[in-house]
């Protein structure tokens, strides 16, 4: 089964700007640390006054698994630390095992469209 | 450490796994009354009631009035998903300590399984629903909790150099003592290879890595030490407790998969029951996963990090083994009610109801519960001598 990505007022921001081919994260205005879209509050100072930044699409994989079950074949999800420092969770493209994405392949970001719903950051082997 | 204990009087499990023809509802009412009846006491002797449900299902504290309870003292639901049971009980004991209520009843009931069709749907369903940022991890794949506990998984298995053979020993450990547990699910010998042949449910988790998914209900009543004295059963005093919430920031640096609550519940609760790891007789642990058993077990302490898959592979944890550990099969092979199962468990141990899985030595037990991806924490310390 395919589910789509579902804007909200909140993320609206961040789907825009994927829309537009940018991958954006949160930045605190008051101690600089960079945090995760979905950041409202700082992890760092707890700032709830935070800025949007563009990430460089650089990463890192952290952990690796394999959905078997997906269709058409088996999908290669992630958490992938980004070089300003958040997480994402997302899938790996053009991979098919576990052995292809070991811990700290770097990845780079590819965005992804569909027909249904929002584009959403995936990542290819960075080579 | 208190000096008195609260107290836990009475159990009821009602028939659980592919039961069918009633809702949580109907299930969490039948657990309480099997529960009141266990202690020798009556509907009447109630006055608090905590419930503990699954968004979506029928349950929640108007069980009260299912169950014609009048004048409670204490009412409320309770949620920190897996982690809810230990919380409960926590909860009961301060108010019969305080003076607050007598007689608490703790439940907690589910109804995932539908006839024809499998029960993990139910358990997908919140993924689904999702709107804004989490949708596009949803979009992306991340359709189940499966998904989740893999990424802690594999993080774990990487850190420590861990094979898919470590965690099948779990549940090869966890099987053989269902075989003796007349409620469990799973009841045919289970050996490596076939939990090998077992299909990937999420790479590196395999079906028999997985906990099942079961329909029924559980109930605890909890009273004070002097109550106690003239009610049937042993009594299980509740020396210790804790909760550790972590709430992870997925970041660098994260302890994400590596290190849980339990690191902070454990060592509190056993602190407060004034005991070490070395007193503790049986360890009933929550396992949604062959991992969260094993990530849990260090963080309480029973062993190094990174060294729990050795005691499991050398049969520490099973029957016979130094370390009792999930001795009816647990949620990977007896049933699955959320943190009631490891609770149960350990109370039907420690009063000596266990037949032919008994433990000898069953005076003290550790009983952790586990809510969300590692997200909360519960651990009770109970044993049969009060401080």
């Amino acid at each position: 089964m395919k589910f789509s990505a579902i804007r909200d007022e909140t993320s609206a921001p961040y789907f825009d700007a994927l829309r537009e081919g940018r991958l954006i994260l949160r930045s605190c205005t008051r101690c600089g640390h960079i945090g995760r879209p979905d950041t409202l509050s700082c992890s760092s100072c707890h700032s709830d006054e935070l800025t949007w930044v563009g990430s460089t699409g650089d990463g890192v994989v952290v952990s690796a698994v394999v959905d078997h079950a997906s269709a058409p074949e088996p999908t290669v999800l992630a958490l992938v630390e980004l070089r300003e420092g958040p997480w994402l969770a997302s899938r790996i493209l053009d991979v098919a095992t576990a052995s292809d994405v070991p811990v700290c392949t770097p990845v780079r970001l590819r965005i992804t469209e569909f027909v249904d719903g929002e584009a959403i950051p995936m990542f290819v082997l960075a080579t | 450490m208190p000096e008195r204990n609260a107290t836990i009087v009475g159990y009821g499990l009602t028939e659980v796994g592919k039961v069918f023809g009633k809702t949580a509802r109907g299930f969490a009412a039948e657990a309480v009354r099997l529960a009141v009846a266990d202690a020798g006491l009556s509907l009447g002797d109630v006055d608090g009631l905590l419930v503990n449900a699954r968004a979506g299902t029928d349950l929640n504290l108007t069980l009260a009035r299912t169950l014609g309870l009048e004048n409670l003292r204490l009412l409320s639901e309770i949620n920190a998903f897996g982690a809810s049971a230990a919380i409960m009980i926590a909860q009961a004991s301060k108010a019969v300590l305080s003076g607050e209520a007598e007689t608490v009843v703790c439940v907690f009931a589910d109804d995932p399984k539908k006839q024809n069709t499998g029960g993990a749907h139910a358990y997908r369903a919140s993924s689904l629903t999702a709107t804004g940022f989490r949708s596009a991890e949803t979009a992306a794949g991340f359709t189940s909790v499966n998904h989740r506990y893999a990424l802690a998984a594999r993080r774990y298995m990487d850190h420590y150099g861990l094979t898919s053979s470590h965690l099948g020993a779990v549940a090869v450990s966890q099987r053989a003592w269902a075989l003796d547990n007349p409620v469990a699910q799973m009841r045919s010998p289970l050996t490596l290879d076939e939990y090998h042949q077992s299909r990937w449910v999420v790479e590196p988790l395999h079906l028999l890595d997985c906990c099942l998914v079961s329909n029924g209900g559980a109930a605890v009543v909890v009273t004070t030490p002097e109550r106690a004295r003239d009610l049937p059963n042993t009594p299980v005093y509740v020396r210790g407790w804790g909760q550790a919430h972590p709430g992870y920031v997925l970041e660098r640096d994260s302890d994400f998969g590596l290190v849980t609550g339990a690191a902070i519940s454990g060592p509190a609760a056993l602190k407060m029951a004034g005991m070490t790891v070395d007193d503790i007789d049986l360890r009933e642990i929550y396992d949604c996963y062959t991992y969260t058993l094993l990530v849990t077990l260090e963080d309480y302490g029973f062993c190094g990090k990174g060294e729990a898959a050795e005691l499991a592979a050398s049969g520490a944890l099973a029957p016979g083994g130094t370390l009792p550990t999930n001795t009816g099969g647990g949620q990977l092979s007896s049933f699955y009610l959320w943190g009631m199962t490891p609770l149960i468990e350990a109370l039907t141990q420690l009063r000596g109801e266990g037949g032919r899985r008994q433990i000898r030595e069953h005076a003290t037990a550790i009983v952790s519960g586990n809510g969300g991806i590692l997200d909360h924490h519960g651990t009770l310390v109970l044993a049969t001598n009060s401080a």
